[in-house]
């Protein structure tokens, strides 16, 4: 099998309304500077992946939109409607398959520009489940709460999530929410859907990630450390909320188990240094640790109460700030994949994970964690 | 001279109509909410109860029996949240409850509004009923049941 790394990525940076650029200069920017940090030109590029979603940009099929924007004109471009991670995972596909070398993957979200909970409400079916009017923050309340009064998990296990991801946040220049808090003010924010506070949830946010991809020989003349993409598994779970134990995570632990085997990972706790993971909500990142094997069913709140997904931690968790400082609907698991790399080339700035070798990815689409996607990642 | 005011952005909306046909197993449902009963499905395969009803057992990937059987409308609270914030889409003004529900019997749950007379008494595994709307208000829909009630409060 062939080996692909990613050779470059960068992102916009993330704000709650983006004024200032249209979508297609949004994406301009992202796609220019993508190749200029992996030093090549649009030429070189193969083939566009492109993350986006047609609701949100009010356009059909908008990545035809953005043709110009995202250097595609004649190439062969693609687009995933999902989360971006998805996206990464055809153009590593397509580079296996040897009929491209080099792929641009590019994404977008702006959520400012229109009402995102109507958007995640269109995510349920109009037949069973959109009568009742739910969108994506009591959606993902309904999740939160079965999995509290499964494992005893309580509100300020969730909080110590949002104040670690927080922290982390501070050091990340991308980052849209930077302000630090406390347990204290998690827990006395704005209820929303019980339990989820205002300040347990995204933001809605506004931006653009860019990265390339290339196989091994490519990799090595355009990168002196790159990134590889050693294994990727991805899973999705049954569509109705009802029809699934909302507590297990069944398809995403599916998608780890096939990521680590490739990627030969027998303890993931021990063997991965880094984790970027799309956790949307501050429990749902308690239960991510534990779908994604860094501690039994119903222990992910020790690892927050013990530090260990802290910055000096023994397996950090979202040194960015995770999808809790910065939300690009459908960008956001790209974004995972990004700031992965840049810890494994040891070019994440102040929010660098010393020693990192080994990164884990995760990004989804869908309600509770309907779709899945892992990637592990590594450096020589 | 007045400064000229930013030209920045464009209104939109886009207003599109559908006809999503129910099919088969839909239908028979909302047919039988209309008579006040739930029906449910049956895996060929597994044998499991699904309500809402579907054609296919996705764990399976099997047929379900074309005859759906009558299944109580009493049954549990799987999950539930109270909704306390306003946004648009939504359909009665917060503060309400949300919950996901187990029908007695059926191994699938759907989501439905759940009423209480102190909504500080709903907690997972509530034993919860269906309340009906009167026989000439039913339209074939979900909200033939206004809501599932607390059995407590019904007491």
């Amino acid at each position: 099998m062939r080996k692909v790394a990613v050779v470059a990525g960068t992102q916009s940076g993330y704000e709650r309304k983006n004024r200032s650029e249209s979508t297609p200069e949004l994406i301009y920017r992202v796609t220019k500077q993508v190749l200029k940090n992996a030093g090549i030109t649009r030429d070189e590029i193969d083939t566009v992946v492109v993350g986006s979603c047609d609701v949100m940009d009010g356009i059909s099929i908008s990545n035809v939109y953005a043709v110009a924007s995202s250097a595609a004109f004649l190439k062969d471009e693609s687009k995933v409607e999902e989360d971006a991670s998805f996206a990464a995972f055809y153009a590593w596909l397509r580079i296996l398959s040897g009929a491209f070398d080099t792929a641009l993957v590019v994404a977008w979200g702006k959520g400012s520009e229109t009402e995102m909970p109507l958007y995640t409400g269109l995510i349920f079916d109009p037949l069973y489940q959109r009568p009742f009017g739910l969108e994506a923050v009591s959606g993902f309340a309904l999740q939160a709460k079965a999995y509290m009064e499964k494992y005893g998990v309580n509100e300020e296990d969730a909080a110590r999530v949002v104040v670690k991801n927080r922290k982390n946040a501070r050091l990340n220049p991308y980052a849209q929410v930077r302000k630090e808090c406390s347990v204290e003010e998690v827990l006395a924010s704005e209820p929303l859907a019980t339990p989820l506070k205002k300040l347990d949830t995204p933001p809605i946010s506004d931006g653009a990630c860019a990265v390339i991809l290339a196989e091994e020989h490519r990799a090595r003349e355009l990168c002196e450390n790159p990134v590889w993409i050693k294994g990727a598994g991805s899973a999705v779970d049954s569509y109705h909320l009802g029809y699934r134990d909302l507590t297990e995570l069944k398809a995403c632990a599916l998608a780890a188990q096939k990521a680590y085997e490739m990627a030969g990972i027998k303890n993931p706790k021990k063997e991965i240094d880094v984790a970027e993971v799309s956790e949307n909500f501050s429990f749902q990142e308690m239960m991510l640790y534990e779908a994604l094997g860094f501690c039994d069913r119903g222990r992910g709140p020790d690892l927050i109460r013990k530090g260990t997904t802290e910055m000096n931690g023994a397996l950090p968790v979202n040194p960015s700030g995770g999808a809790l400082c910065a939300n690009p609907t459908p960008a956001t698991g790209l974004i995972r994949l990004a700031e992965a790399a840049l810890q494994l080339s040891g070019q994440a700035g102040e929010r660098q994970v010393k020693n990192a070798k080994t990164a884990l990815v995760y990004g989804t689409s869908g309600l509770c964690f309907q779709s899945n996607m892992v990637f592990v990642l590594d450096r020589d | 001279m007045m400064p000229k005011p930013p030209i920045h952005r464009i209104r939109g909306n886009v207003e599109v109509h559908y006809e999503w046909t129910y099919g088969r197993y839909a239908s028979e449902f909302f047919r039988n909410l209309k008579q006040g009963r739930f029906v449910a499905s049956r895996c060929k395969k597994c044998g499991k109860l699904l309500v809402p009803p579907e054609a296919v057992c996705g764990v399976c990937f099997a047929d379900t029996e074309e005859k759906l059987i009558p299944v109580p409308d009493t049954g549990e609270v799987i999950t539930f949240t109270k909704i306390n914030f306003s946004y648009p889409g939504q359909i009665i003004p917060p503060p309400y409850a949300v919950g996901i529900i187990k029908l007695d019997g059926v191994n699938t749950r759907f989501n439905h509004l759940i009423k209480a007379k102190d909504l500080a008494k709903i907690e997972c595994g509530t034993r919860v009923k269906a309340k009906w709307r009167k026989e000439d208000e039913r339209e074939g829909s979900f909200f033939d049941i206004e809501y599932f009630e607390l059995m407590e409060d019904k007491e």
